[in-house]
């Protein structure tokens, strides 16, 4: 069947040594032995054929799959016996459990998601609020290398700094931007800036080399204010949404919290609030690599890493989930109610309190752009939440 | 090129019966591949072929002291997918209808044509692996030609040089590729077709 004296022929027949006569018969034998043989001598011979072949493998992901094994014996788990050999089993993989059950956790949404929970249709709301509080609005402070600090919202417009080389503007439309000016004698790459969004706030800013960013409420990005180093360095708390200009010579880094990614000219959303117990990021097009935990690992549209304390999962990415947000729509997918009030909480700069425990998971798509009475009125008519109102507290209860 | 194995066949299996968590993970890395691989030449259904190579590793791992040594590990996973995909097959030519259907051995390990399709599993993803492991310039320049399939001409006008450099470059990441899976403990136990390598 298999013998190692053809091995040798073969590589004979690498090296464009020839073939002895006794060698061409052993090889002609084994190749007439079976059909299977032959043809697949002659697949491997066709390099378009053996493109296909190589396609095939290059489309599977082992880590996907490891990862997918990881969780159905962990479920296997809680089926074994009691005793020494469940005690034996859990503490191997107990390595991996944090990893499991995140990915249970993503993976319990989507299931539920696809059986085709509607998102509630709502009509008309019960909850009358005093003074109604309105959702985020282009609000954000600035603050400059030298530590002063300007607000910025709508009614700001123009030239509202100027530091090394950039003129610093707010357009009509409240986007920020950093524009070269003159001579870009600027060389002074550790001057940062820093931009925070509050609770109800939010901005779209352009830095010096283009690069789109879109800040979400609670969150802040600290940049260099000229990008004349041989990299762009970014620090992010919270969540945005970034369009990074292409500059093979200027690689691009955003570090948050634990994860640090790299980028290469791309659309990606990064999700790291610190109240949140893990950080997402999701890559919608190029190409970005995530290192967190001593863990890399490199994104492909349109995947996303989640990442725990404990280490970092790869998961397939729903870009409009992910990036929902940015388009101005609230997106929850089978969230619990702990996860929707935390983004109401950041949205509308409230407080939440909990009175009992609310068990239905919420799916739901919502404009960003209601009052909160709105959006709390959506909510409880699926009869599963109610919410009380004390000025800019909220109760939760079942 | 040196290459270094952590782990030869036998103390593999061994400290997989043991249950080490660590041999288990590089019997998986050495496997997944052909598996999903020869089960998607079975049923052309990724999904169901990543499912059961997964559910072979499972079951292998839920049965790990009774396995008795690596072949037989080999032969069991590959078993598994093969029963699987079999069955997938069958299933879907009932609802479709079609004339596309697989006879089940009462014993796959004993079909020749099954051992074919398991070496073949296991050659092309010994192929695959090895040319991961070239120099990144060499890899790129592989990729180009054997998955993206760019002609001679086309990858030397985008790295602005001659057809004549990129033939050369090709042959010598070809050689490369060839010290690699002569380095391959796979080579021992399979057939690796180097007429792909053949300079036309």
């Amino acid at each position: 069947m298999i013998e190692d004296h053809l091995i040798n022929i073969l590589v004979k027949n690498i090296t464009k040594t020839p073939l002895s006569d006794e060698e061409t018969r052993q090889l002609d034998e084994w190749t007439n032995a079976s059909d299977e043989n032959a043809r697949f001598l002659a697949q491997i011979r066709d390099e378009s054929k053996l493109a296909v072949e190589l396609h095939i493998l290059q489309n599977i992901h082992p880590q996907d799959i490891w990862n997918r094994l990881q969780n159905d014996l962990l479920q296997q788990e809680s089926e074994i016996k009691p005793g020494e050999r469940r005690r034996h089993v859990i503490r191997l993989f107990s390595k991996y459990a944090a990893a499991a059950a995140i990915i249970v956790a993503i993976l319990i949404p989507i299931y539920r998601w696809q059986r085709g929970i509607k998102p509630v249709r709502i009509e008309q709301h019960d909850i009358v609020l005093k003074a109604d509080l309105p959702p985020a609005s282009n609000k954000a402070t600035l603050t400059l290398a030298d530590g002063s600090v300007i607000a910025l919202h709508d009614s700001v417009h123009g030239v509202i700094a100027r530091q090394s080389g950039n003129t610093v503007r707010i357009d009509d439309n409240g986007e920020l931007a950093y524009l070269p000016s003159g001579n870009n004698a600027g060389s002074f790459t550790n001057v940062v800036n820093t931009v925070r969004t509050p609770n109800g706030g939010k901005m779209h800013l352009v830095l010096p080399d283009q690069t789109q960013v879109w800040l979400n409420a609670g969150s802040a990005i600290t940049y260099p204010v000229s990008f004349n180093g041989g990299q762009r360095r970014i620090t992010l708390e919270g969540e945005a949404y970034f369009d990074v200009t292409a500059d093979p010579h200027r690689p691009f880094f955003v570090q948050t919290g634990n994860t640090s990614i790299a980028v290469l000219g791309t659309r990606f959303n990064i999700r790291s609030y610190k109240d949140d117990e893990r950080s997402v990021a999701t890559l919608v097009s190029g190409k970005i690599s995530v290192s967190a935990n001593g863990k890399m690992a490199e994104l492909k549209p349109i995947r996303q890493a989640v990442i725990t304390r404990e280490g970092m999962v790869l998961a397939d990415a729903d870009t409009t989930e992910a990036t929902a947000w940015k388009d101005g729509i609230f997106s929850f997918k089978a969230e619990t109610i702990e996860g929707v009030m935390r983004e109401v909480a950041r949205w509308y700069d409230v407080q939440i309190e909990y009175k009992g425990k609310v068990d239905r998971h919420f799916t739901a798509v919502i404009s960003r752009d209601v009052p909160l009475s709105k959006l709390l009125g959506l909510l409880q008519k699926t009869g599963s939440v109610h919410f009380t109102v004390n000025g800019r507290a909220i109760i939760v209860s079942p | 090129m040196v290459k270094q194995l952590p782990y030869t066949d036998i103390e593999l299996a061994e400290r997989i019966r043991n249950g080490d968590t660590e041999a288990f993970r590089a019997l998986f890395d050495r496997f997944i591949r052909p598996l999903v691989y020869f089960g998607i030449k079975f049923t052309e259904d990724q999904a169901e072929s990543e499912d059961a190579a997964s559910e072979a590793f499972q079951s292998l791992w839920q049965k790990r002291t009774t396995m008795k040594g690596y072949p037989e590990m080999r032969a069991y996973l590959f078993s598994i997918v093969h029963n699987r995909s079999v069955n997938f097959v069958k299933r879907r030519s009932l609802i479709k209808a079609s004339h596309k259907s697989l006879l089940a051995q009462a014993d796959p390990s004993l079909d020749p044509s099954v051992t074919a399709r398991m070496i073949q599993a296991e050659t092309m993803a010994a192929i695959y692996k090895a040319i991961d492991k070239l120099p990144s310039h060499q890899r790129e320049l592989l990729h180009r030609l054997y998955i993206e399939e760019q002609s001679t001409s086309e990858i030397a006008k985008t790295m602005g040089t001659t057809s004549a450099h990129v033939r050369t470059a090709k042959a010598r990441a070809l050689a490369t590729l060839r010290e690699i899976l002569s380095d391959e403990a796979l080579l021992k136990s399979c057939i690796i077709f180097f007429f792909l390598f053949s300079e036309k």
